[in-house]
């Protein structure tokens, strides 16, 4: 909600960082006075190519944005989903060339902020620096966990195990209510993100929707039964980090 | 894009009611190939359960086009029995 004077954007980063980490009164009003200019992505533009050496990072404000890896031979991987309020491209603070790319997967509003404003920041108020720190290495944990589902997981696991995943990433930015959440996802992109085939995720999703699981029509996601759709995704949300989770 | 039908038949049928937009049919064939090595990998303790695993592609207006078929076949021949004793080899001192 935006307040008087507050616009909303700022807000978002205050609400992902309040998420992870406790921040006092002084850095929360460093974090709203952050200059920003706002841009918008149509859905399937780069946000940043790969091998872009840029002087400012990125935060989601709606919509969704991916990290992707496109093959010499045309394929693509898809390697993280970021919701509003994530920061891609914060790497960008200490690694001068991207080695990926980040594209807006629907229709995305994104705050830019000047890398040396960031920087500036964080030597004014170390406890962001430790807030952002801790934001990068949940990025990590989230790889990890990627990849031992991409290695171990059979297709619907993966897919409930993604779902899971992102109600609890939409939840802690206030987007997500009931269990339900818009997912402007693909069925093409969920194939090229979770190495699976088109067809697979479609089977594996009419599967989910007919054993009552979940809905999924219209971008809209709703997990109607929390405890059997986690365990179905062998899901443990222990590597998200999140301070006050509603959901264990 | 045409909308193409994987039909799936092992231990029980699985009849694709909603089907995959594909842009080809030579897209539709990969893809075929695709979700079978995946569905194998997926389920390979219970393929042993019929040993045989078939996939049936349907067009858009719900005619066949082809079929993969996967089948295990055990071997004729009389099996090792892996309990049986083996004489311990002699010492050479």
């Amino acid at each position: 909600m935006a307040q008087a004077g507050r616009p909303s954007e700022r807000l978002r980063l205050v609400c992902k960082l309040e998420s992870i980490a406790d921040l006092t009164e002084e850095e929360r009003q460093a974090v709203l006075d952050l200059p920003m200019v706002i841009r918008h992505h149509p859905a399937g533009q780069d946000i940043i190519h790969d091998g872009d050496s840029p002087n400012e990072c990125c935060l989601v404000l709606d919509g969704l944005a991916c990290r992707y890896k496109l093959l010499p031979n045309g394929r693509r991987q898809i390697i993280s989903f970021h919701v509003p309020g994530d920061i891609p491209d914060l790497q960008g603070l200490h690694l001068a060339m991207m080695d990926h790319a980040v594209e807006a997967l629907a229709p995305t509003h994104v705050a830019c902020i000047l890398l040396k404003d960031i920087r500036e920041l964080t030597q004014r108020f170390p406890g962001l620096l430790h807030a952002f720190w801790r934001s990068t290495l949940i990025d990590a944990a989230t790889h990890r966990q990627w990849i031992v589902g991409l290695g171990q997981l059979d297709a619907s696991e993966r897919i409930a195990h993604f779902l899971c995943e992102m109600l609890l990433r939409y939840e802690a930015v206030g987007l997500a209510v009931d269990g339900t959440f818009k997912l402007p996802v693909t069925q093409a992109e969920l194939a090229d993100a979770l190495g699976l085939s088109a067809v697979h995720v479609n089977r594996v999703v009419q599967d989910l929707r007919r054993s009552g699981l979940i809905t999924w029509s219209s971008s809209v996601v709703t997990i109607l039964k929390w405890e059997e759709f986690k365990a179905r995704g062998l899901f443990d949300a222990a590597y998200l980090h999140q301070k006050d989770r509603a959901r264990r | 894009m045409p909308r193409y039908f994987f039909h799936i038949q092992d231990s029980q049928s699985q009849i694709d009611k909603e089907g995959t937009e594909i842009g080809s049919l030579e897209e539709a064939r990969e893809e075929a190939v695709r979700l079978a090595g995946q569905m194998l990998r997926d389920g390979a303790p219970e393929f042993w359960k019929h040993g045989k695993w078939r996939l049936e592609v349907a067009s858009p207006t719900g005619f066949p086009l082809f079929t993969l078929v996967v089948a295990a076949f055990d071997a004729p021949t009389p099996q090792i029995d892996e309990h049986q004793e083996v004489p311990m080899r002699q010492r050479d001192d």
